[in-house]
């Protein structure tokens, strides 16, 4: 077993870029499930349609994921939009097993869309694999740049969130649903841009992760149980949590990657969040 | 000269006899060898099995299915299969269904080929997985299968006695690598890292256990998730370490993502060498330049040239198959057609279509395809004859680097840094 400091510090570094990407990306799912109550099965899906998108603009026109992260996210942001517009009042006032049906559903019909269009090859963006030394620890360029724009993008949401009229009663509708209608918010508003901002920053997010991983049509399985250890983690419907959560995520196991071996990180990572549960839900 | 009677009848009674015994002889020749002559057998031989149409193992479902009925082509074409015993030729006639790369499916399917279609002789189904399934059913039913498209080791350890492999198996995928560690490196160390599955643990216990035999020091041998997005954790433990070459793999986005990783953590080595992504021309799409240099075992590549005993030269089958199916085959193809000429020998020394006796041919049958040497282990049944090559990403394209006698450019010795 290696514990140098150096080594210790590498990790904890890995970590901490690898659970912003985690933390971003559970944020689309924890606004639609902590807003509408709609679990959205589709999640990982979505997110590697994004990484796809992005990867279309860069290999069939040079546009780097620096430009098409933004872009993404107002793709995804009409396609919230229009989705809530379409299916959104049927799926929230139905029971909730068949709003899970359909996003499931709606999980494989995008999976095998872009398996039949663009093939299982493996695809990944050949832009900036370089490394830059920060004393004894080598930092991924590609991470860096995706951490810039997990930043950008979570000061930015945070600020609308917090400081915003359509923010503010986004979170009344998390707390309290009923209350929200009684103090005169639209719901059915607040419903349509909480999908449409979800949806922009999963396609965000996938845009992210086609920076700094390769990745095939069935990508999404993964992304979707990290997104909801991380959801589970840091409180439906909060956003700050989500983020944090995704860091903890990242660096727990990195950690235990490094210092036991990676064959038992994801187990590590659900016996946090078991943990986690039990002494944040258990005392209520 | 002196000329009587009796004289004269005696000359003529010897030309009547001689003529009536060449006559016979002859009518008699005739008669037999009309006899002799072989017939076209009414039914043909049916060969069964099931294959991924759709699901996961859909791509090279369809290649080695292409393959295989480029084969059946070539020997309908040919007349046939002689079966000695019966003095008949054989047209051959395949049967198939979609398995969705599903082990339900394939219980299903295998029960009925045998059961309802009653065919003659098993193909496997593609995969390692599907093919342990297929296997248990042909031993219940004392049924031959070919295995093709599957190469776990587990398959021959369960003491079946009905199967023949046909793909080198996964224990030696990783060999050669080591043999190249071996030939440029004084007392190497290396790591084996490998996917959380079967037939990737099965590379990586085969690698590291040749490597132990070798005197190769195997500093780190670890294994990652399934659905793992970051190898920073495993690769910062062997950074740790300092070894010559990194070994394994499991399959597409994993081994890309270790070679990203790599390179970004600056672990350079002077043999990387991954189990499958890096026969597909994707992986150096996905990664450009960073993939010069780095190995990959291949079961079988067009350019090789092998003596054939036989079938057809590999050119021959490469026009063909781009003629039948508008499209280049890949190794899953070219496996398919070689498990329909190793049946193909094998009925015709044995004689039969007797499934024990097949079974038994298959014990001291030795050919060579244009997909290389076939000849199995009599015990298990496990493929022992054919051999892999090393690729290696060099500028862009995919040369063949090892066995040396066979390589199409010289080996890149080590792999440049990153």
């Amino acid at each position: 077993m290696v514990t140098s400091a150096d080594i210790i510090l590498q990790t904890l570094v890995n970590g901490f870029l690898m659970g912003a990407v985690y933390g971003v990306a559970a944020i689309g799912l924890s606004l639609v499930w902590g807003v509408l109550g709609l679990v959205n099965l589709s999640h990982g899906a979505l997110l590697i349609s994004a990484a796809y998108i992005t990867f279309i603009l860069y290999a069939g026109l040079g546009t780097p994921p620096l430009i098409s992260a933004p872009l993404a996210f107002l793709i995804g942001a009409a396609a919230g939009f229009f989705f809530y517009k379409l299916f959104g009042r049927r799926l929230t006032s139905t029971d909730p097993s068949y709003s899970l049906l359909f996003f499931f559903g709606l999980s494989l019909f995008l999976t095998n869309v872009i398996l039949n269009l663009l093939g299982p090859d493996v695809r990944g963006i050949p832009w900036l694999i370089e490394a830059t030394a920060l004393g004894p620890v080598s930092v991924s360029l590609s991470r860096l740049v995706s951490f810039g724009l997990v930043a950008t993008s979570f000061i930015t949401l945070y600020l609308f969130i917090t400081k915003t009229y359509h923010g503010k009663a986004i979170r009344a509708v998390v707390a309290n649903r009923l209350g929200a209608v009684t103090a005169g918010i639209d719901v059915q508003w607040i419903f349509t841009i909480s999908t449409s901002i979800g949806f922009g920053i999963t396609f965000f997010s996938g845009s992210l992760v086609a920076l700094v991983n390769p990745f095939t049509p069935t990508s999404g399985d993964g992304y979707l149980m990290y997104a909801f250890a991380t959801v589970v983690l840091g409180g439906v419907g909060n956003i700050v949590g989500a983020f944090l959560a995704g860091i903890l995520l990242g660096v727990v196991e990195s950690l235990v990657g490094v210092l036991f071996t990676q064959g038992v990180s994801p187990a590590v990572a659900f016996i946090t969040l078991v943990l986690v549960i039990l002494f944040r839900y258990g005392r209520r | 000269m002196k000329k009587d009677k009796t004289g004269l009848s005696k000359v003529a009674i010897v030309a009547v006899v001689a003529v009536v015994l060449v006559v016979g002889a002859v009518a008699a020749v005739l008669v037999l060898s009309q006899q002799g002559r072989p017939s076209v057998a009414e039914k043909p031989l049916t060969i069964g099995f099931s294959i991924s149409i759709s699901g996961d193992f859909a791509v090279p479902g369809k290649k080695q299915l292409e393959g295989i009925e480029l084969w059946r082509d070539y020997v309908n074409n040919k007349g046939g299969i002689f079966v000695k015993d019966e003095n008949k030729y054989y047209k051959v006639e395949l049967k198939y269904y979609d398995d969705k790369s599903s082990k339900d499916e394939v219980i299903r399917l295998y029960e009925k080929l045998i059961n309802e279609d009653k065919v003659d002789i098993l193909f496997s189904p593609y995969s390692s997985t599907l093919a342990l399934t297929a296997a248990g059913i042909s031993e219940k039913y004392g049924r031959l299968m070919i295995v093709v498209g599957a190469n776990s080791d587990t398959i021959f350890k369960q003491g079946y006695r009905y199967i023949v492999g046909t793909y080198t198996p996964a224990s030696k995928m990783l060999t050669q690598a080591i043999d190249v560690v071996l030939k440029y490196k004084q007392s190497p160390s290396i790591a084996i890292i490998h996917k959380d599955d079967a037939f990737a643990k099965s590379v990586a216990e085969g690698a590291k256990a040749y490597a132990e035999q070798k005197g190769v020091k195997v500093l780190a041998f670890e294994m990652y998730p399934r659905d793992a997005k970051d190898l920073s954790p495993i690769l910062t433990k062997i950074k740790g370490v300092k070894v010559d070459a990194i070994l394994g793999g499991g399959h597409y986005e994993d081994e890309v993502l270790l070679v990203r990783q790599a390179k970004e953590l600056g672990i350079n080595v002077e043999v990387m060498a991954l189990l499958v992504s890096p026969s597909l021309p994707a992986f150096y799409d996905a990664l450009k330049e960073t993939s010069q240099g780095i190995l990959a075992p291949s079961h079988w590549e067009p350019q090789l040239k092998y003596q054939i005993t036989i079938g057809p030269s590999v050119d021959e089958f490469m026009s063909s198959f781009k003629a039948k199916w508008g499209s280049d085959p890949s190794y899953h193809s070219a496996a398919g057609f070689a498990a329909g000429l190793y049946i193909q020998a094998a009925i015709e020394k044995a004689g039969t279509l007797k499934n024990d006796a097949l079974r038994q041919a298959f014990n001291e049958l030795d050919i060579v395809t244009f997909y290389g040497r076939l000849k199995i282990d009599p015990a298990t049944g496990n493929q022992i004859g054919h051999e892999l090559v090393l690729l290696q990403w060099q500028g862009g394209r995919k040369e063949v680097v090892w066995p040396e006698n066979v390589a199409t450019a010289k080996i890149i010795y080590p792999k440049p840094s990153w």
